[in-house]
């Protein structure tokens, strides 16, 4: 086995994960121009729904993941109906703050009925794995690439062929037209959090499934997974799939170079340097490149 | 007693926190979500300062202070071109990169472990060990703090940085350098903040990274936003408010973690309602305070049901 | 003497459309000139060209023969260039009287004085009030103090612009459409108030698609079309020009409002 070639399957399998994850923030910024910062909730929730299903309704794990992603599903919609809501002409501030508080809100509660414990939802013993083109790769992994290619691909056509994905992409180039033209925009925006928080709990099972559930872990890969998307052009969907394996990639191999206490800190640099270089992203257009710096001059 | 005066302290280092956020946020309209990291910075230079180096405690808050401000500066020059939400989130970053720093930079800062025995504070021979000698000593800071905080904010120079908050692009082309204010309004957050931490590091005498993130920052802005942004007062009654109010939980016999949890959902459902029915907090930027407390508490009996007619809106 | 605003040869484009090409213009002492032309003339874009907003492709802008290029926009209005926006810009949530004391000149806005004070600012701040105010009385809005920028009219808040504009005493005034959207007795007083300004020696540059309202009021039109200036002249002599009446469609006396 090859170094090299495992670090970079590392990073591709981190990769997928970010990628399902940043969609959701990136689906919701293109049509709100708003991060939701609870997305990185949504996840977790989604991921102890899972675990819920599995450990005390004894459900197989494919019923579990479609239990967890219908249910985090309606739990994006409540988020967005009772909480973003009302405050979606009241400035850029308040929906943030609220987002904030609301992410910590579901990280306590998740905490109070669930503990504090690492959980998990691997099944039986770690699988010895599969060597492909030197790094050894497990079945459970293959899985995490397998569906996210899968997912991957059903939303392209979605967007691209489906009524509903046209009157989405619609609303992203431009809402109040959108709105105007007949789109019904409350419906669009709440289909919009319904499928970016089942992908949530998707990436949340899948990371179960691969590694542990806990409270926490919605901030750091919420956090990775916004990365992922500016780092692919916020609002723009190829980009977030495409910076969700930039940063895996960089991650992983950064490790390679700095001591590995410092992993999760590679992705908040990477933010951070994509926000202060080139807030468009990779994918991302002049006109994005204009909402990072001082508020577009006379628009 | 001890454990009011106790309670009193750390409201004390909160609205040192509360009040420095509050001209980030509320008076220059900077969005930063990285303030724990500052309030951590103070707090880890003045321990070690103290403790390793021997330095005297006023000497360690100084260097304290400027640490922190330093680090404001530097986390400013590469974000300020950084608008609103990205520049929360910027920031953010920051404040995890400072605190992987913390955890990882184990042969300063003993990463996890945290350092113990931080001594406590000595003025002119007078050693402040028990909690209300501390207490006098944090208070007279405090007031001392908010008193500059004040004199900063009601300044032509405190006008400049609403005018920023207000519109950036007006304030350029009324000749305002708007970066150099900017950097000096985050360099006095980050100065106060990082006072707070001293004071913090040296009471508790013991400090690690788990106190210095982001769930902080959102109790800072928490209280911020609940006292009104842009509202000194209301940074402070938001502190206060916010340090007492999960209080009550302890007595109820719960384990420690369901505590900690259920202090995080009485400051988020506070905020979250806060956002949805008054944006403003307590006190918006007003000068009829007195009529505005009362307003707010009318109001919210009207809301809750406990006044049958609505209360007349200020204007 | 050297004109006051010189502009030579101006060029900005967005993604290959020239929003302002090789366009060139002078603005004399104590003169209002007004810049015309159709809606996407490029009209804004040379106000934010010259008060550094947005930087030049290439050209040159000279204020009182010194060079504006590359400065950045608090610098160039440092250098005595106040303007007004054509979407009023004014710090909504502050007082009247708090939103002149920005606008005038004040060398203790900085750190030092708002802790130290010495000396005691109260009574350079109430020797600037007193300026302000005497500011306010003369575009009428001395009584609205006290009153948030935001709760004025919009006439007002045109009038508080202006004023605010010209408190700083800058060497030349640039109004982006100070009568559109207000009312014609608001439209005479802002009328007569850059008159009266004219008579005290200011420059003005204007632009402003009242027709009735440049004709009267400038000394020099110059008009813009697709980022060049086409004409340049006497109001009644731009008025006839060939290339003026082509662009407006031969409609320069319909009053053009948008």
């Amino acid at each position: 086995m090859s170094v090299t070639a495992q670090l970079i399957a590392n990073g591709i399998i981190a990769g997928a994960i970010y990628a399902l994850v940043a969609l959701g923030y990136t689906m919701v910024y293109g049509i709100l121009k708003f991060i939701n910062f609870a997305h990185g909730e949504v996840l977790m929730m989604g991921a102890y729904f899972a675990y819920t299903c599995v450990n005390y309704l004894g459900m197989p794990i494919w019923l579990a993941l479609l239990v967890a992603m219908a249910l985090s599903a309606l739990l994006g919609v409540i988020i967005e109906r009772v909480a973003y809501k009302p405050l979606r002409y009241s400035g850029r501030l308040a929906p943030l703050i609220t987002a904030i508080a609301l992410s910590i809100f579901l990280q306590s509660m998740a905490l109070i009925i669930w503990g504090s414990e690492i959980r998990t939802l691997r099944q039986g013993s770690v699988s010895k794995g599969n060597e492909i083109f030197g790094a050894v790769i497990t079945n459970n992994q293959l899985l995490i690439i397998a569906t996210t290619v899968g997912v991957l691909i059903i939303l392209h056509l979605f967007l691209k062929y489906a009524k509903l994905g046209k009157a989405m992409r619609a609303a992203t180039d431009n809402l109040p037209l959108a709105a105007t033209i007949g789109i019904e925009v409350d419906k669009v925006i709440g289909i919009t959090f319904a499928i970016g928080s089942a992908l949530a709990a998707l990436a949340g099972v899948l990371v179960g499934i691969e590694q542990n559930i806990e409270p926490t872990m919605g901030i750091t890969l919420g956090i990775k997974a916004f990365t992922a998307a500016v780092v692919g052009g916020i609002g723009n969907i190829q980009g977030a799939v495409l910076g969700g394996f930039a940063v895996g990639l960089i991650e992983n191999i950064g490790i390679w170079f700095i001591p590995s206490g410092y992993k999760d800190a590679i992705a908040f640099l990477v933010l951070v340097i994509m926000l202060i270089f080139r807030p468009s992203g990779i994918l991302g257009t002049k006109k994005e490149e204009e909402m990072g710096k001082t508020e577009s001059l006379f628009g | 007693m001890a454990y009011l005066e106790h309670l009193l302290v750390l409201a004390s280092i909160y609205i040192i926190l509360s009040a420095s956020l509050n001209i980030i946020i509320g008076f220059t309209g900077m969005l930063n979500l990285g303030h724990a990291a500052f309030f951590g910075i103070g707090a880890y230079i003045s321990a070690l300062l103290a403790k390793v180096i021997g330095l005297s405690w006023i000497a360690s808050v100084i260097f304290g202070i400027i640490g922190a401000a330093l680090a404001g500066v530097l986390i400013g020059i590469p974000c300020l071109r950084l608008r609103g939400d990205y520049l929360a989130i910027a920031t953010l970053g920051f404040g995890e990169i400072i605190r992987a720093v913390m955890k990882n930079w184990t042969s300063v800062t003993r990463g996890p472990l945290g350092i113990p025995g931080i001594p406590k504070p000595e003025l002119l021979g007078y050693r402040f060990a028990s909690v209300n000698e501390f207490l006098l000593l944090s208070v007279v800071i405090m007031i001392i703090s908010v008193w500059l905080i004040h004199r900063i904010i009601h300044s032509p120079f405190g006008r400049v940085l609403r005018s920023i908050r207000e519109d950036e692009i007006a304030s350029l082309s009324l000749g305002k350098d708007i970066i150099k204010y900017k950097l000096l309004a985050l360099a006095i957050g980050a100065g106060f903040a990082g006072l707070a931490g001293s004071l913090y590091a040296h009471y508790i005498t013991f400090i690690d990274p788990t106190t210095f993130t982001f769930t902080e920052t959102v109790l800072m802005v928490s209280m911020v936003v609940l006292g009104g942004m842009g509202s000194l007062t209301g940074s402070i009654i938001g502190a206060i408010i916010l340090t007492l109010l999960p209080e009550p939980i302890r007595f109820v016999q719960l384990p420690t973690n369901v505590v900690a949890a259920s202090r995080q959902i009485i400051y988020s459902v506070a905020l979250i309602l806060l956002m949805l029915f008054r944006p403003t907090g307590i006190l918006g930027e007003n000068p009829n305070r007195k009529n505005k407390i009362l307003y707010f508490f009318k109001h919210l009996a009207w809301k809750i049901g406990l006044r049958t007619n609505k209360p007349e809106q200020l204007i | 003497m050297k004109p006051l605003l010189e502009i030579e040869h101006l060029n900005k484009s967005f993604g290959g459309i020239k929003a302002v090409n090789s366009c060139s213009f002078i603005v004399p002492h104590g003169k209002i000139v007004g810049l015309i032309g159709p809606n996407g003339a490029g009209k804004t874009t040379v106000f934010n060209l010259v008060t550094g907003f947005l930087s030049s492709d290439s050209g040159k802008i000279k204020l009182d023969g010194v060079s504006l290029v590359g400065m950045s926009p608090d610098r160039i209005a440092r250098m005595g260039i106040s303007r007004t926006f054509q979407m009023i810009r004014l710090f909504p949530h502050m007082t009247v009287i708090d939103n002149m004391m920005l606008a005038i000149k004040n060398e203790r806005e900085g750190l030092f004085d708002a802790v130290f004070r010495i000396p005691p600012l109260s009574t350079e701040e109430k020797h600037n009030e007193e300026r302000c105010m005497e500011m306010l009385e003369y575009v009428g809005l001395e009584t609205k103090k006290h009153e948030k920028a935001k709760n004025l009219s919009y006439g007002q808040q045109k009038l508080l612009e202006i004023a605010r504009a010209l408190i700083a005493d800058p060497e030349i005034l640039l109004l982006d459409e100070p009568a559109a959207g207000v009312n014609l007795t608001m439209l005479k007083k802002i009328g007569d108030l850059l008159k009266k300004l004219r008579s005290q020696g200011k420059t003005i540059l204007i632009i402003e698609h009242n027709m009735e309202f440049i004709m009267n009021l400038c000394d020099t039109v110059v008009v813009l079309d697709y980022g060049q200036e086409i004409a340049v002249g006497a109001p009644h002599q731009v008025r006839k020009n060939k290339k003026v009446l082509d662009a407006y469609l031969g409609n320069i006396d319909v009053k053009i409002v948008t």
